[in-house]
């Protein structure tokens, strides 16, 4: 409180004579004002560390200047602490959740709590609850190499410098350099089976100048899509009809054109005999012999 | 799990302003909204009133009213009147939070309003957590999403369309709507059924001609029909029945792997959607009981076949 009150640099023996606490032999108290600037920190209080006196800068004092400690996004309507609120509210992650009601805490000291729509608990669920979410963003922001065993085809141990995090369609991917196999991979948190076990010091890598995340997420690379032709049974395959031209054969088929992705298998496969798939020539037979095998 | 003193000295300093600001708030109230107990509350408070301005007379210690724990207020906050600025944590959780919210909003000017929010917030991010952590793609956009948030909260029933993938037939029903979810890219509606007292789960992008219906009082933990209904079905895969798991992770009750197979068992109120699931799996998905479930997958296997023929 005395160095954010103060509007001039406050030395050393000022800070020891006027703030209470700093008692006991020069050693100690020089101790405890290392521990007590350390402190401020790690809670994200920038201390100016400057001089006064332009004849005498050797001896250097201490402040925090009030524009860096307090809360300043400018002038925020209703509907945008609407907005923040919402956005503080809605994660199911422990970290995100603790962040977020922290946050909300300082916007309600700046606007006062009636100046927003309280939402309370958040009736919308976009990401999956991850427990290991605040372990993985502690490695990442302190550069700590982690191992986990991890649930795959090629399950077992993985050891990895982990580089960042990314939320894609509801579920947190794990991306790091795998120290085994010698190159960045992505790891679906909700794969890893474990608690993650860190080893070393922090600040054992470094993250390449040039990384970026959302260049190693194969999911977001687009897959051409096919375009089919097939025979839908009459009055079934709803959604198709909802979405495609129908050319009426007979009494019991139609004729639909349509386009799907690298998921079309599963899809034609949902509607069972209702649908008789035509062309392309190459999806017929991987449809039979498909369903060859699960006879 | 013991709280830090650093983790206490964050809170004492937020109070302050907050009480400030919020003035009148009962010791329950501010423990709720700072995720804290009243009697820590309690604590934080005596803690704060013997600190202070160096000097530390009656004129530079903060003045906190905190006798009546139904009526707290702060009559000098001294230099502490104003919240701390965002850490950068607490930014980014919002900036992230924005982002989704962007992505699910309804209109146009909406969103627009949001990214302007979420660039505000952004700029005072580190460049190193701005890459170390994002949001690839967050949701799947739904029109419908804004509407039926406004169900959620009003408690008004919602009449609609629904292109029923399992009935293979397009209905119209009333439903209570009980949650949002969006898993895999899709969003889900779990509602009850007005007529028949069903909990079900609607996808939002088979959902149309959405209109508003009437306020209703209904005991959503009553227990449903389809509760009543359900029936456990044994499964047995392989290596892919890892990926069964997490897809279908709301109905699986329990599994277990034995060398290269996952013996899996769920939990469903409609035998028709489970028996499509089975069909459409890309891999082969073996059925231990019920034995008519086996049957009619085999059953739907040679009728598929015969087409072909």
């Amino acid at each position: 409180m005395a160095l954010l009150a103060t509007k001039r640099y406050l030395s050393k023996s000022e800070i020891f004579s006027q703030v209470a606490g700093y008692e006991g032999s020069a050693e100690t108290k020089e101790r405890m004002f290392e521990r007590d600037k350390d402190d401020l920190r790690a809670l994200g209080i920038e201390i100016q560390v400057g001089s006064h006196d332009p004849l005498f800068e050797d001896e250097l004092g201490y402040r925090i200047p009030e524009k860096d400690y307090r809360f300043n996004l400018g002038e925020i309507s209703p509907e945008e602490l609407s907005y923040l609120s919402l956005a503080a509210t809605l994660w199911k992650n422990q970290l995100f959740s603790s962040e977020g009601a922290h946050a909300l805490v300082k916007i309600d000291a700046n606007k006062g709590l009636l100046s927003r729509e309280d939402f309370g608990t958040s009736l919308l669920t976009l990401e999956e609850d991850t427990p290991l979410f605040p372990d993985l963003w502690l490695a990442i922001t302190e550069k700590k190499i982690i191992s986990f065993y991890y649930r795959s085809r090629n399950e077992g141990e993985r050891k990895i410098a982990p580089y960042g995090l990314t939320l894609w369609r509801g579920s947190w991917y794990l991306v790091g350099f795998d120290l085994d196999k010698e190159d960045i991979r992505v790891f679906k948190v909700s794969r890893i089976n474990s608690e993650i076990t860190f080893h070393g010091k922090a600040h054992a890598f470094e993250l390449p100048s040039d990384f970026d995340i959302r260049t190693h997420l194969l999911m977001l690379r687009e897959e051409p899509p096919i375009e089919f032709t097939a025979r839908a049974r009459v009055g079934k395959c709803q959604s198709i009809r909802t979405q495609y031209p129908i050319e009426h054969i007979d009494e019991e088929w139609d004729r639909v054109r349509f386009t799907l992705g690298g998921d079309w298998l599963e899809k034609i496969l949902w509607f069972g005999s209702d649908v008789v798939l035509e062309s392309p020539r190459e999806n017929v037979q991987q449809l039979l012999s498909h369903l060859r095998e699960k006879k | 799990v013991k709280e830090t003193a650093l983790e206490r000295v964050k809170r004492a300093l937020d109070l302050i302003p907050f009480i400030s600001k919020n003035p009148g708030l009962s010791i329950e109230e501010i423990a709720r909204r700072f995720g804290s107990t009243p009697s820590q509350i309690s604590k934080d408070l005596t803690l704060l009133h013997m600190c202070g301005l160096p000097g530390y007379s009656h004129l530079e210690l903060l003045d906190i009213d905190y006798e009546n724990p139904d009526f707290v207020s702060v009559l000098d906050a001294q230099v502490l009147d104003k919240p701390r600025s965002l850490s950068q944590p607490e930014t980014l959780t919002l900036v992230l939070g924005l982002q989704l919210l962007s992505e699910i909003a309804t209109n146009s000017d909406e969103v627009e309003k949001i990214k302007s929010l979420k660039d505000r917030l952004s700029s005072k991010l580190s460049e190193e957590i701005s890459h170390s952590i994002s949001i690839s793609d967050g949701v799947v956009d739904s029109p419908l999403v804004k509407e039926l948030q406004r169900s959620l909260v009003s408690r008004n029933t919602i009449i609609f369309t629904y292109d029923s993938l399992t009935s293979d037939a397009v209905t119209t029903r009333e439903v209570l709507s009980l949650e949002l979810d969006f898993r895999g890219g899709v969003g889900y509606l779990r509602a009850m059924t007005i007529e028949t007292r069903d909990v079900r789960t609607y996808r939002l992008d088979r959902i149309r001609d959405l209109l508003p219906g009437t306020p209703i009082e209904v005991h959503t933990d009553e227990p449903t029909n389809n509760e009543r209904s359900e029936r456990l079905i044994e499964l047995k895969m392989g290596r892919d029945g890892l990926f069964f798991i997490e897809k279908h992770n709301e109905i699986v009750t329990s599994h277990s792997q034995v060398g290269n197979s996952y013996f899996v068992t769920v939990k469903v109120n409609s035998l028709e959607w489970l028996t499509r699931v089975i069909f459409s799996w890309p891999e082969k998905i073996e059925v231990l009981e019920p034995v008519e479930l086996a049957q009619d997958l085999k059953n739907r296997v040679s009728a598929t076949l015969e087409n072909y023929l």
